[in-house]
């Protein structure tokens, strides 16, 4: 059963952006410092509804890459969508978002005069006992409300253009 | 010493990938390499000269020599000499991809059946720790269902110069056949399940006068309901840095294999980034499984899963010109 029909996105939801390794990611491709972007490839696993979980990983590529304007290919359930997505000429996106228990979620961009890897879960250390945990550090995304605006409009046109494709089986337009 | 030390193997083709199946050869007495031919004579005489066996002036030369081939030519040239290998009643390891076509590749296939003769495929990633590790964890029923894979080979080395037959899309089929073949017989591997549909995107990263694409991101919807993107690239800058990524996300856990997950990462004047580790030589495995072929065994991968590997690089290649969905149809 796809998750098809659920409600709208969440803008409660839509702060991963402001996590420190986004902030910098976006900053440096909005500077240029990989050239171009040809690529950006992202996963999110975590605690959630697949449409949720890629509503929020569709906005941080948002604040990377600007507005979608190309088409989506949406597969999977209610616990796990698969997005490709044309993001705009030559560029190409694609996310793996999952209901899990752990959290991944990074992302990767290839530019034409570079690449950059980001992982979301950090800055965090790694406390290493009979178990092996994550530590967080530094600024929430919390601590940075009202540090900037989120792209909702931008992100449900995205949901929305996968939702028809998960119906549909074929790609569909995210502007009309 | 037993009577599996009798195979005489030969190899056509003197290029990169015949010296790694010359090298894995050394390590495994159950074949003995007896002969090399190649389109350039001088070539084959090199050859020769390096490993240790004769050079045959031509293929049909070799092929009377022989018990078994290794077909190691240009990719465009696997299915009709493929077929006159099994013409001549030889076992056949064939390189990657089977043909250029998904019926190309199921009549090799259904010839050897016929014929009783081994066939194999040289999907060797299948015989790589990484892969045989993933495959494992599966098995073992700690990431659960699979719901969705990426693996994602990128690096910035394009083939040569504008000589090079890779370059041309009627000689190698394109990215999806070279090397996207190898990423699609994973996905099926780990999912456990066949590839339904695919939904491509491909780039000219190098030169907007590439006739492939050196970057390609195919999405594969399978029978099970997982999906898997399979990103291969030569394009990317700094040239030095090759990424290889997997994750595989299941009911129960995901598991990923990060960017430094071989455990070395150098920075220095030159380049930065990760440096793999060493590994078991997987065309060692990969000609030892072969040799069991010949002896009766089973292949492995199966020929059939390299010929739905051939289907899906097909559709793929469709894909990425159509910029639409595309169903596999082998």
């Amino acid at each position: 059963m796809n998750a098809v029909h659920s409600s709208a996105v969440d803008a409660t939801l839509l702060v991963d952006r402001f996590r420190g390794p986004a902030i910098g990611l976006a900053s440096a491709a909005r500077m240029g410092q990989f050239g171009l972007p040809h690529a950006m490839h992202g996963e999110l696993v975590d605690a959630g509804s697949a449409d949720q979980l890629a509503a929020r990983a569709v906005d941080v590529v948002t604040a990377v890459l600007g507005p979608c304007q190309g088409d989506v290919v949406a597969a999977g359930s209610d616990d796990a969508w698969t997005l490709t997505i044309r993001w705009r000429r030559g560029v190409v996106v694609t996310l793996l978002v999952g209901r899990g228990d752990g959290v991944v979620h990074r992302y990767r961009v290839l530019g034409s005069n570079g690449q950059a890897y980001a992982d979301l879960t950090g800055p965090a250390f790694e406390l290493v006992g009979t178990t092996s945990t994550r530590v967080g550090f530094g600024p929430t995304p919390e601590d940075r409300a009202g540090s900037g605006t989120t792209d909702l409009a931008e992100v449900e046109r995205v949901i929305a253009a996968a939702r028809r494709s998960l119906e549909s089986g074929q790609a569909e337009p995210s502007v009309s | 010493m037993n009577d599996t030390l009798t195979v005489r193997l030969g190899i056509v083709g003197t290029g990169m990938i015949s010296e790694a199946h010359a090298a894995a050869l050394k390590v495994v007495p159950e074949i003995q390499l007896a002969g090399i031919t190649d389109i350039n004579p001088a070539a084959a005489e090199g050859f020769a000269r390096k490993w240790g066996t004769d050079p045959y002036p031509s293929y049909d030369a070799l092929l009377e020599a022989v018990d078994a081939v290794i077909l190691c030519t240009p990719n465009d040239l696997h299915e009709p000499m493929a077929k006159q290998a099994l013409a001549a009643g030889k076992h056949l390891l064939i390189e990657k991809p089977m043909a250029l076509s998904g019926a190309g590749a199921e009549s090799i296939r259904q010839g050897y059946a016929d014929a009783g003769l081994a066939l194999m495929v040289g999907h060797t990633h299948r015989h790589a720790d990484y892969a045989r590790a993933v495959r494992q964890t599966i098995d073992d029923g700690l990431v659960g269902d699979v719901r969705s894979v990426r693996i994602a080979i990128t690096g910035g080395w394009i083939w040569a110069g504008w000589q090079a037959w890779v370059l041309d899309p009627t000689r190698s089929g394109g990215h999806a056949f070279h090397n996207g073949v190898h990423l699609y017989d994973l996905a099926c591997w780990w999912t456990g399940s066949r590839a339904e549909r695919v939904y491509a995107v491909g780039q000219q990263l190098t030169s907007a006068a590439l006739d492939i694409d050196d970057y390609l991101c195919a999405t594969l919807m399978m029978e099970s309901g997982a999906t898997a993107v399979c990103e291969i690239s030569r394009g990317e800058r700094p040239k030095q840095v090759n990424a290889f990524e997997i994750v595989v996300h299941g009911t129960d856990a995901t598991l990923v294999r990060r960017w430094d997950s071989d455990g070395l990462v150098v920075f220095n004047d030159d380049a930065a980034g990760p440096r793999p580790a060493p590994v078991t030589d997987n065309f060692a495995r990969q000609l030892r499984v072969f040799a069991a072929a010949i002896n009766g065994g089973d292949a492995y991968p199966s020929p059939a899963a390299a010929v739905h590997a051939t289907a899906i690089a097909e559709a793929v290649e469709r894909s990425a010109r159509g910029q639409r969905v595309e169903e596999v149809t082998l």
